[in-house]
């Protein structure tokens, strides 16, 4: 009766600590994802702060020369932070919060399915796939919409002036506004966000279309060869996930100090990987 | 052998057949014309999207002295501005959702205006305007005419366009006939406008949705379900062409805000040397056609009397010279009507260098834009057959 009743203790202390043993386990991804997510929110925080502050002063001309490309090469080294850990936040597993960038920077790590997965999915898993990267192609094809519209608004002479002649009465016109960026300011949400474009949005101009996070003005100087790349910069074909959203940032971007840190941090991390 | 009355009424009836698909007619206009606005608010599911294409540049005149000046560059420089003008006006008006001017043929409207300039010399405008809905109903085929005056152009640059009359008249007849039309029938060209692009996406799933006769008429067969995913996704990919016209418009904006302050200089200097060189040219042969009578009365007066009378001889030799005197300043007018005309040459030249830079410039950024979305779609076209094989399990393509 003894023995029975201390192998069952002995029993009870073995799931106890089988339950500890998991319950700490629990308590340490989650407190690393948690760290992850809070370093993520750091370090992005610090990033738009410091990118808006970068382009109101290029946009004033008050940043040029050497304090210019310090500034830029600062602001590139955030930039590959914040894909640091947006890898780390998709290694740990867990869920991306929904306001921060990631599912903006980071696509999803499931796009790329070898031949031989494609022919084990079911039609639903391989529609679901599809679905997937239509949402993608949709997200990607916002983006360079979006960029676009930036272009324009930057090339727009007189921005106050308030456009065409509008439908007077024959004696005076009372005008219709005619600018034509519309209202897509949420374009950084990447898949989905289309703005509205069903019409009525012309007159709407007047909110200033936030440009989500790496896209805005173009700086001084900067044409419409931003696809450029230099001519050391290898194919990429080998990119793991912060390369290729490095070279992304560094192509997207329209800035030429800005772009051409971002390519050196490009070149850092490939060299300090491979 | 068809009887002639048989014949006859094969071409009324033809006749009164085509006068219901189109209303065509003229307007010229006389005055001020005061623009239409909706009173009350359009529901948005009642409101149509209108697309103007760029319109035709049309034909230089023939006429080698009302050809003076103009030039290709600046009618297609036209071509672009005058639809952002109508665009400003109809938005203004409130009958219509998005109004956007887009390239020729490249996008499914639910209402397409189109145009062609028959005249436009700075002084005159006259358009051929043609409305079509997405079910391939005709509205109108009209021609609008507009004259100002020169003196409409001075002392300053006006206040107002020039031609807004004329925008206002084509802007009124359009939401005359959208009045016109029930509430079922615009929800029907909505829907055709729709299905018409989904049949484009993904020809495979909605091309059997929409009857296309041999008229043009497009006609719903039947209708998606509401929780159709295939159409969630082409209704996705429509309202990325819709932003993708948007980001087009911001070109033509920014066009017409650089083409607007030269071209009004332009028809203002070019209708203020018009004025000046009708003026001349009506001086110079009123001169000359006063020189001659003189002169014709001279002989008259000669030939009249009986040679002995030193009065009438006076006369005569004192008219002969009145006469060539007004044949010479006749001429003399002509010489200056002749540099009028130059410098409206010349006005022409300078404006047409400044224009065509722009128009090289739009429609590259167009051309660019369009060419991209288009490359865009056809993946798109391609993943939507997939998915649709993967969904049905029939075939992706269209049959």
């Amino acid at each position: 009766m003894q023995i029975k009743t201390r192998t069952k203790n002995a029993h009870w202390l073995c799931k106890l600590n089988i339950a500890l043993a998991a319950l700490l386990t629990a308590t340490l991804v989650w407190a690393t994802s948690s760290e992850a997510v809070t370093q993520l929110r750091f370090d992005y925080a610090a990033l738009q702060s410091a990118q808006e502050d970068y382009r109101l002063q290029r946009e004033s001309m008050a940043l040029e020369g050497l304090e210019a490309s310090d500034y830029a090469g600062y602001i590139a080294g955030l930039q590959r932070r914040v894909f640091e850990d947006c890898a780390a936040l998709v290694r740990s597993g867990s869920p991306f919060p929904a306001d921060l960038p990631c599912p903006v920077i980071v696509p999803p790590v499931t796009q790329s399915a070898d031949i031989a997965t494609r022919d084990e999915q079911t039609p639903e898993e391989q529609v679901a796939a599809m679905d997937a990267m239509l949402s993608q192609g949709l997200g990607e094809y916002d983006e360079k919409l979006l960029r676009e519209q930036e272009r324009i608004k930057a090339a727009t002479p007189n921005n106050n002036s308030g456009g065409g002649g509008g439908g007077g009465n024959g004696n005076g016109s009372d005008g219709g506004a005619s600018d034509s960026a519309n209202g897509d300011d949420g374009a950084e949400g990447g898949n989905q966000t289309t703005g509205d474009a069903n019409g009525n949005n012309r007159e709407a101009e007047d909110s200033e279309g936030q440009a989500g996070e790496g896209v805005a003005h173009s700086g001084p100087g900067a044409g419409g060869s931003h696809q450029e790349q230099p001519a050391d910069i290898p194919d990429g074909s080998d990119d793991d996930i912060v390369a290729r959203q490095l070279r992304e940032a560094a192509e997207k971007e329209t800035d030429p100090e800005l772009k051409a840190k971002l390519w050196d941090e490009y070149r850092r991390y490939k060299q300090g990987i491979s | 052998m068809m009887k002639p009355i048989f014949l006859y009424l094969l071409v009324l009836w033809l006749l009164l057949l085509s006068g219901c698909a189109t209303t065509g007619s003229r307007h010229t206009i006389k005055g001020p014309v005061p623009v239409d606005k909706s009173l009350t608010e359009t529901p948005e599911n009642q409101l149509l999207n209108v697309s103007i294409e760029v319109f035709a540049p049309g034909d230089l005149p023939k006429n080698e002295k009302k050809a003076t000046g103009l030039s290709l560059d600046i009618r297609k420089a036209e071509a672009r501005y005058i639809p952002e003008q109508l665009r400003a006006t109809m938005e203004s008006t409130g009958y219509w959702g998005a109004v956007r001017v887009v390239p020729k043929g490249m996008t499914i409207a639910e209402l397409l205006v189109s145009g062609t300039i028959l005249e436009s010399d700075g002084q005159k405008l006259h358009l051929q305007i043609t409305a079509q809905d997405a079910s391939g109903r005709q509205w109108f085929h009209s021609e609008y005419r507009d004259e100002v005056d020169a003196s409409f152009y001075q002392p300053y640059a006006p206040p107002e366009e020039a031609f807004q009359p004329l925008y206002n008249s084509i802007a009124n007849d359009l939401a005359r006939f959208l009045k016109t039309l029930p509430a079922e029938d615009i929800t029907t060209i909505r829907r055709v406008a729709e299905l018409r692009f989904a049949a484009d996406i993904a020809p495979a799933a909605y091309s059997g949705y929409l009857q296309h006769d041999a008229s043009g008429q497009y006609t719903i067969v039947h209708l998606p379900s509401y929780d159709d995913p295939m159409y969630a996704r082409v209704q996705a990919i429509q309202e990325r062409d819709l932003l993708m016209i948007d980001t087009l418009n911001g070109h033509f904006d920014n066009f017409h805000r650089e083409m607007e302050q030269p071209y009004t200089e332009w028809r203002k200097a070019r209708s203020d040397e018009a004025e000046k060189l009708r003026k001349l040219e009506r001086a110079a042969l009123n001169r000359t056609l006063l020189g001659v009578a003189a002169i014709v009365g001279a002989v008259f007066v000669a030939s009249a009397g009986d040679g002995y009378d030193p009065g009438l001889d006076a006369l005569s030799d004192v008219m002969v010279l009145g006469g060539a005197a007004a044949i010479e300043s006749g001429f003399n007018k002509r010489s200056e009507a002749a540099i009028h005309r130059d410098s409206i040459e010349e006005l022409g030249v300078s404006f047409s260098s400044e224009a065509k830079p722009l128009v090289v410039d739009v429609d590259g950024k167009t051309v660019e834009l369009t060419g991209s979305a288009e490359t865009q779609y056809e993946q798109w076209r391609l993943l939507m057959a997939k998915i649709y094989s993967s969904e049905t399990g029939l075939s992706g393509t269209a049959n």
